[in-house]
């Protein structure tokens, strides 16, 4: 295997992006000779630490993921892995389409790389955590994709699972994307409720008091706060201890769109 | 193999120890080798240059001239033992900075995506240390604008080892000219310039490399030579520019010579290249002897 990509929902990874130096150290906890390298030349103006060169330019797209891939390989040191994490897809894509970047990057990198010589992970924050964001966005009425298969890959597809430094971001992103779900649902008179709009700036202050929800909340006792007008308030946490190292769980997923083949050359 | 570094090397292991430990220093660490071309040193200095290239952490490939062949011809080998699809260049004795290849190969990835089929060479800021000073002085490159004329003014210095490019940008430049013994690389920039080449500096103002001046042992006489052979050769450009603009770069080159002749200690023929050049341009020399008192 010559190069890992790593897929990450929007929603558990943006809009606080977890540092890559920070995303790399988690990395390397499954693969000790990780290396994410940093294209800041593919960021331009953006602020995100991802790679959203690709999303820049729709045309000509083909060869900005081949420069990429070029890059990544020069920038590889002999003997390190290189990861490359694309958080493009939405768990909750409110009727959009399928996000084609991720399995169109994928087939570029096997058709450079060689066939079998890309691997496919998908970062989780916890088992449950994805699993949780679909029965809510189902319980306020919010369309989801379906579970499976999440990816237009013929590849199979690892969830990445773990806790520590990195997984203090994804937090507060879980924390976002239940606040701005359960804004459909609490009373006009709640603290969401009056302002739409509003679950950004207050997710962005609870993660800056370190306060987030637990990821494996139970649903119904969400559904229960939202239903009485709450607030959330009674389930959100604190850290105090950071658990050890990431697990990782081979999930299984049918192709959705066969991917040519690399040509023999 | 991704990059290559090329090196001449003559008589100064020291300075090429001290040039390879700063590459060691990179932040990138994409695959590299280093490329050492001895032009003829001698018996002792080669043997110092065995054991280095032995005991260093760098892949060093090590080519030797039977006998010294010059600047110009030992370049030319180097550029055709390169290996990498990206090339830079380090004179025996310079040091890189950390960040240097990090930041310059980064740049030249986002200059290839605007665009592809632009020929570009991203230069960067520098620090110049005259040889026995403690005091560095910020050399600032002037991309600009029109290079052609930034190259014969000086505001974009002619330093290869400022440089970053693919190694195919380098090639299609052509060899270095045998008849340049001093400035081949002044050359080699204004045949790139000349052939729609860009030159391009990183997203930083940073200085990334280190260059230890000394005009000690460079004659004057090379020195002017090798301006007017520029000159000659470059002419058709040369003659685009205004007169004004000539007489100046005429003014300059006998005030460069003076000063390599006055560094070596040849006061006479100092004297001679300073009457020269107040014969080239009198305003010039006025305005030279009024602003900096005739500081060369």
């Amino acid at each position: 295997v010559k190069l890992t990509v790593v897929a990450g929902w929007r929603e558990l990874m943006l809009p606080i992006g977890i540092p890559l130096a920070t995303l790399e150290g988690l990395l390397r906890t499954v693969e000790p000779t990780a290396v994410l390298p940093q294209a800041a030349w593919a960021r331009g103006e953006s602020t995100s630490p991802y790679h959203t060169f690709l999303d820049d330019v729709a045309v000509d797209s083909e060869r900005r993921i081949e420069l990429f891939l070029e890059y990544v390989e020069a920038a590889t040191a002999p003997g390190a892995h290189p990861f490359v994490v694309l958080p493009y897809e939405r768990l909750i894509p409110e009727g959009g389409p399928l996000d084609a970047r991720l399995p169109r990057f994928v087939a570029r990198a096997e058709a450079r790389f060689g066939h079998g010589s890309v691997r496919l992970r998908r970062l989780e924050m916890s088992r449950g955590s994805s699993e949780l964001l679909r029965r809510l966005a189902a319980e306020v009425g919010v369309a989801t994709r379906p579970a499976s298969p999440e990816v237009g890959s013929q590849l199979d597809v690892e969830a990445l699972a773990g806790r520590g430094e990195a997984f203090d971001a994804m937090r507060s992103n879980f924390t976002h994307a239940i606040l701005e779900l359960g804004e459909r649902r609490v009373a006009a008179t709640s603290l969401f409720g009056m302002a739409p709009g509003r679950v950004g700036l207050i997710a962005e202050q609870l993660a800056a008091t370190n306060m987030r929800l637990d990821a494996d909340v139970p649903l119904e006792r969400i559904v229960a706060e939202l239903d009485k007008g709450g607030e959330l308030w009674a389930l959100l946490t604190r850290p105090v201890a950071r658990p050890p190292a990431p697990i990782i769980v081979q999930v299984p997923v049918e192709p959705a769109t066969p991917l040519k083949k690399p040509r023999a050359s | 193999m991704t990059l290559s570094i090329l090196i001449p090397h003559y008589n100064d292991p020291d300075g090429l120890a001290l040039t390879v430990a700063s590459i060691e220093r990179q932040t990138w660490k994409g695959e590299r080798e280093i490329v050492v071309v001895d032009d003829g040193s001698r018996a002792e200095h080669q043997a110092a240059l065995d054991r280095l290239v032995a005991t260093s952490r760098e892949r060093i490939k090590l080519v030797k001239n039977p006998q010294n062949r010059g600047r110009p011809y030992t370049r030319n080998v180097l550029l055709d033992a390169a290996e990498g699809k990206y090339l830079t260049w380090c004179d025996s004795g310079d040091e890189y900075y950390p960040r240097k290849l990090e930041v310059q190969l980064d740049a030249l990835f986002r200059e290839r995506m605007i665009d592809p089929a632009r020929s570009v060479w991203v230069t960067c800021n520098s620090h110049w240390q005259w040889q026995g000073s403690g005091k560095k002085k910020v050399i600032v490159q002037d991309v600009e604008d029109d290079p052609i004329s930034n190259l014969f003014v000086g505001s974009l210095r002619a330093y290869l080892y400022t440089l970053v490019g693919t190694t195919q940008s380098f090639r299609d430049v052509g060899y270095f000219d045998l008849e340049l013994p001093r400035l081949q690389d002044l050359d080699f920039f204004l045949r790139f310039a000349e052939k729609g080449g860009t030159f391009v500096l990183p997203g930083t103002d940073e200085p990334l490399c280190l260059y230890h001046k000394t005009d000690v042992g460079r004659r004057g006489q090379d020195v002017l030579n090798s301006f007017q052979h520029i000159y000659k050769k470059h002419r058709v450009v040369l003659m685009g520019r205004s007169r004004r603009f000539r007489r100046n770069r005429n003014f300059h080159l006998y005030k460069t010579a003076a000063r390599f002749t006055r560094n070596n200690r040849d006061l006479v023929t100092t004297a001679l290249y300073v009457a020269r050049s107040a014969v080239a341009n009198p305003l010039a020399f006025g305005k030279w002897l009024l602003k900096d008192g005739g500081k060369l």
